[in-house]
């Protein structure tokens, strides 16, 4: 059975939609966990000791091992085929939204109020957000079919679904509770009042920090109404107490020192490096001192093998991702530097999965993880973990 | 039922802005395999109906396996038979309309 929405707008599918949704779930899974295993047997066993017999040494970063695979099948098989999955993933779910998006909508109408939601409709919306569809989903985050439409909250939503094949929790929100009890673990007396999601989408992890936190004032915001407006429906109907604000992460609303916990989630790997050096500094404006700016992410390129950064980059090359090796290749620490930060206030770490696990156990996890980068960070697989950094303002 | 303000929905967009990377040296492999994952889905699709019907006809004693081979459907359902199978052959080869080629958009920053 696919997975169904843990929310009031989870839709009801028919018997062959619903084999069409665990079709595309089983294949992502074979190609992402059997064949991707394959082909890095073939690039160890035969790929890399050619490359080494002509260049008297192993390929030294992603491009190099990028090029050297470009030739062999199981590469050819593995790419074309993870690409029609993909294109899958958002067809298979665009079918059931369409045939119930009347009383989806009227659903989500329902569950929105001016407390939960602030649009902006003069906000121009980025140019990588109007101009891309990210990861080959149709319509992108920002199309609007209608003047109070949900449309892409929808897809994203089933489609994540879809798409993380079991691997994100019910709620589709393991990495924020991830991040957020990592923190809660390691800094038991940062009690964030104030919290802010950047790129929050549909408030999926959004949910996590509000759960943790539940006293805090938690506010995601998104350049993308439809998003929000699903977001803020989803968050209402699971009785959670999260605001949702259509705003630039580039220069939002908040005032200067108000704010104890920037948040995002693979969100910096979606901005051009240019937006992202003003994300950092706009979090650092609006943070009070000693408050926390932490963000999940893909492992940075300099802390990762040759062959893992080909394959963590396989999104750039091939998913609409333009801008992800770009955001690899960054220093996260000199980025915080640069936005004001303290290097001696830079944090990084990697965390197990929480969903899974007791509190205790996580707990346990964490204390006694080594916390190595391995090829299990930040990539859909059995035993993975999820890359965090950040850094904590000054308090002087 | 119409949405609130009086619009209704507009079909919702299957196809993504941008081009489709080709990974062989014809990229007519790429479109034939692409269309043997939608027809696998399809026959998955179909494989569990088939076997789900013939799980709750069976528990409900409505025929035997062999009532089942004998049995011959009329001339409506055969035109039906018919709509379907081109849909079933229009999805499967969808890929034939897809563009292949380099993305326009490019990190420029
Ligand atoms: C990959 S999604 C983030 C996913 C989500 N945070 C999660 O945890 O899975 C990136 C999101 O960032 C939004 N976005 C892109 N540029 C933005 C900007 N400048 N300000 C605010 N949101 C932006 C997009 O609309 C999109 O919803």
């Amino acid at each position: 059975m696919p997975l169904e929405l843990q929310h009031q707008l989870n839709i009801k599918k028919t018997l062959d939609e619903s084999s069409k949704l665990d079709f595309v779930a089983s294949l992502r899974a074979f190609v992402l966990n059997d064949m991707a295993n394959k082909m890095r047997s073939r690039y160890e066993d035969k790929v890399e000791p050619t490359f080494e017999r002509k260049h008297k040494r192993k390929p030294e970063s992603g491009t190099e091992v990028h090029k050297a695979l470009m030739d062999e099948q199981y590469f050819q098989f593995y790419s074309s085929m993870r690409c029609t999955a993909q294109r899958m993933v958002w067809n298979s779910v665009i079918d059931p939204i369409e045939r119930n998006y009347d009383s989806l909508s009227e659903t989500a109408t329902k569950l929105i109020d001016a407390d939960n939601l602030d649009e902006n409709q003069s906000l121009e919306i980025p140019r990588n957000v109007s101009a891309l569809d990210v990861h080959l989903s149709p319509g992108g985050y920002s199309k609007e079919y209608n003047d109070h439409d949900i449309t892409t909250g929808a897809i994203y939503d089933n489609g994540l679904a879809v798409f993380s094949f079991g691997m994100m929790g019910l709620n589709l929100d393991d990495i924020g509770m991830s991040m957020a009890n990592y923190i809660r673990h390691t800094f038991p007396d940062f009690k964030p009042e104030k919290i802010v999601d950047f790129g929050c989408t549909v408030g999926h992890n959004t949910s996590a920090l509000a759960k943790t936190w539940s006293d805090a004032e938690v506010t995601g915001i998104d350049v993308a109404a439809p998003l929000l407006r699903y977001a803020a429906a989803r968050s209402k109907s699971q009785n959670l107490n999260v605001k949702y604000s259509q705003q630039d992460a580039e220069k939002t609303d908040f005032p200067d020192n108000s704010v104890d916990m920037v948040f995002s989630s693979m969100f910096l790997h979606e901005l051009s490096a240019k937006v992202r050096k003003k994300v950092f500094k706009e979090a650092y404006r609006i943070l009070k001192p000693g408050g926390l700016m932490l963000h999940m992410e893909l492992p940075p390129a300099d802390q990762l093998g040759a062959y893992d950064n080909f394959y963590l980059d396989w999104d750039s090359y091939y998913n609409n991702e333009p801008y992800y090796k770009g955001f690899r290749a960054e220093n996260c620490q000199a980025n915080c530097v640069e936005a004001g930060f303290a290097e001696e206030d830079y944090l990084q770490f990697t965390t197990p999965q929480y969903t899974y696990i007791s509190d205790d156990e996580y707990q346990q996890k964490i204390n006694q993880d080594d916390q190595d980068m391995d090829d299990k960070v930040g990539r859909l697989s059995n035993e993975l973990s999820w890359y965090g950094f950040g850094a904590w303002k000054n308090n002087g | 039922m119409a949405s609130e303000r009086g619009k209704t929905m507009a079909d919702i967009e299957r196809k993504a802005k941008g081009r489709q990377k080709a990974f062989f040296k014809d990229e007519a492999t790429d479109k034939i395999l692409s269309s043997l994952l939608v027809l696998l889905s399809e026959h998955w699709t179909l494989k569990q109906r088939v076997l789900t019907l013939e799980k709750l006809l069976q528990s409900k004693g409505c025929f035997t396996p062999d009532e089942l081979e004998e049995h011959e459907v009329d001339e409506q359902a055969k035109m039906e038979f018919e709509g379907m199978r081109q849909k079933l052959l229009a999805d499967v080869f969808a890929s034939l309309e897809q563009e292949y080629g380099e993305s326009e958009i490019k990190d420029e920053s």
